[in-house]
């Protein structure tokens, strides 16, 4: 183990200190989801309603109402952080994420087109649709004539811009389109909503997926943060890489968008914010996006149940209204470059 | 050592947009030479060592290394034997001036390997070399575009390759700087194990480097002895001015007439 040569040096030792340190106060946001709520719960009746040891009522709540929820919603939040990572050293630019490349849009189109058609069951499988198509889309649109246009990166955000215009227009038209009943909730779906009864399985297996993918491949992002090609002067097969990392990242928002509606500023602001705390080295980045993500997603989710209960608010509302802020104090204190 | 060049081309053609600029160039770098790359703008010295470098395909013919045609070889076997700087870096992420030569480790690394003490030890020998010892957490968007060159060098020196590649290792630096640098970088050649194919801008380096050279320009490329091709008649009809010889020793060099 070598020694480090300085404080904040990502050796393999401090990675795993950082890693343990967010573990446990991603599993101090999940104690607190299931103690928070119309009935309170304290810790030893959580413990022991989740060993299945307490009277019906309030073993059913947190078994079965508060814990799916919030592991959905930390599943949903370590996905959309993870894939806001991947497509941020892609495109070698903070600003991307889900949301601005269009897999959001997309996926919302799939499944706004889905409500409307009556086919509420169909949802999630139009949703993942339209997040890969979308994807499919502004990678293809990008990489065409790429001979003629070495800037890749910033193809891929302006084709993913403009993509993600087009979706929105669409979503638009259907809003207008839809039956006043059906608005609300659509709305509740573009903006995000932990409220359904999706399962959280799904979400944790395909986070745990890409997360292992990711990672794999963590060293070879770190060398592609600083080009493509100064990745493949030093032994990165860049086209096979970035291929995998945008599957990777469209998956992730996918499984995401599926669960919970498409929610906005976890992919963005997570990743940010930990950069600037224990730097941009993937192998610490990714797996402390996944743990801050999922949850900072399942405290939001917790005030957006409980803030102006009974009425629940989406979960969007709240990450937006917490994201905006604090993106904007960031940038304000980050150093100037 | 098996006696191969550790860099050979055999009817090299290179092409950028339909344009020919090099067709059939023969080449042997052998360990312990220093080349280097000299034309006008334009003529393909950039596209040269790129295509070199494995990084583009030629238009035609073959390249290879240690005698092993570049096909063959992997993107990371090609990363263990060549290093390649290129012209330009940008950073895009906040990254510390150790992570940043530490890059140079990447392909001796195998997939879940972290970097040792003798990897973390190497990026430090290599930023001491290049003057840059006790600026390991720096950021390296802080440095000095002359600090950052030689930070780029000391990346490359860290990937400790066989056959070093360098797109005006020079840029940047100030005078001073410029011949510390390259002084380190081509005693690396003198020491005899590598090969160094560099492209220069400034003739009086080229003349205090080279022992052999490149010369290229109207899709003609000239290699050979430096001291036949680093000629002030060569080099005036390869500029389109007429050059002559200044000073003496170390310090010669072609001005324009």
């Amino acid at each position: 183990m070598p020694v480090s040569p300085y404080p904040g040096f990502a050796t393999l030792g401090r990675t795993l200190a950082i890693l343990a340190a967010l573990a446990a106060g991603a599993l101090a946001a999940l104690a607190l989801a299931l103690a928070v709520g119309s009935v309170a719960v304290d810790g030893t009746t959580i413990v022991r309603a989740l060993a299945g040891d307490v009277s019906e009522t309030t073993g059913a709540i947190v078994r079965e109402l508060r814990l799916p929820r919030a592991l959905a919603a930390f599943a949903v939040g370590g996905l959309l952080a993870l894939a806001g990572a991947l497509m941020q050293v892609l495109l070698r630019n903070p600003l991307a994420d889900p949301y601005v490349l269009g897999v959001s849009g997309g996926a919302a189109v799939g499944a706004l087109g889905a409500m409307l058609a009556g086919a509420a069951a169909l949802v999630p499988a139009a949703a993942s649709g339209g997040a890969l198509l979308s994807t499919t889309l502004v990678f293809g649109l990008a990489r065409a004539g790429a001979d003629r246009a070495p800037w890749i990166a910033t193809r891929l955000l302006l084709t993913g811009v403009v993509v993600a215009a087009g979706w929105g227009a669409l979503i638009a038209l259907m809003l207008t389109l839809a039956p006043d009943a059906q608005v609300k909730g659509m709305l509740f779906w573009l903006i995000g909503d932990l409220s359904g009864t999706t399962p959280a399985a799904p979400a944790l297996i395909v986070l745990a997926v890409t997360l292992l993918g990711a990672f794999a491949l963590a060293r070879d992002l770190n060398v592609l943060s600083r080009g493509e090609d100064v990745a493949a002067a030093l032994g990165v097969a860049v086209a096979r890489t970035t291929l995998v990392l945008h599957a990777l990242a469209a998956l992730a928002t996918a499984a995401a968008v599926t669960t919970a509606g498409s929610i906005g500023f976890v992919g963005l602001i997570v990743p940010h914010a930990l950069r600037l705390a224990v730097g941009n080295d993937q192998r610490v980045l990714l797996p402390a996006c996944v743990l801050a993500g999922g949850a900072l997603l399942v405290l939001a989710d917790t005030l957006a149940r409980s803030i102006a209960a009974p009425v629940q608010l989406p979960v969007g509302v709240i990450t937006a209204l917490i994201g905006v802020p604090a993106f904007l104090a960031l940038l304000a204190r980050g150093r100037p470059s | 050592m098996n006696g191969a060049p550790r860099l050979s081309c055999r009817r090299l053609a290179l092409s950028v947009a339909g344009r020919t600029l090099v067709a059939g160039l023969d080449l042997d770098v052998r360990a312990g030479e220093c080349w280097v790359v000299v034309g006008p703008n334009g003529a393909g010295k950039t596209t040269l060592v790129a295509t070199l470098a494995g990084l583009r395909p030629p238009a035609a013919g073959e390249i290879a290394y240690d005698g092993t045609p570049l096909p063959m070889l992997g993107p990371r076997a090609r990363a263990r034997s060549r290093g390649f700087l290129p012209q330009d870096s940008v950073d895009f992420f906040p990254a510390t001036v150790l992570e940043t030569a530490l890059v140079g480790r990447h392909p001796h690394l195998a997939r879940w390997q972290w970097e040792s003490a003798a990897d973390v030890a190497r990026a430090q020998d290599a930023l001491a070399a290049f003057g840059l010892a006790g600026l390991d957490a720096r950021d390296a968007r802080t440095l000095s575009g002359g600090e950052r060159r030689r930070l780029a060098l000391a990346a490359l020196v860290a990937q400790d390759p066989a056959l070093l590649l360098l797109d005006e290792p020079s840029s940047h630096l100030d005078l001073g700087a410029q011949i510390a640098a390259l002084d380190t970088v081509t005693a690396l050649a003198r020491g005899g194990a590598k090969a160094i194919v560099m492209v220069l801008h400034d003739l009086h380096l080229a003349l205090r480097y080279a022992d052999h050279a490149i010369a290229l320009g109207g899709g003609i490329a000239r290699a050979g002895a430096a001291h036949d091709i680093l000629t002030a008649a060569a080099l005036s009809e390869l500029f389109g001015h007429r050059l002559v010889a200044v000073g003496e020793g170390s310090a010669s060099t072609l001005v324009p007439a």
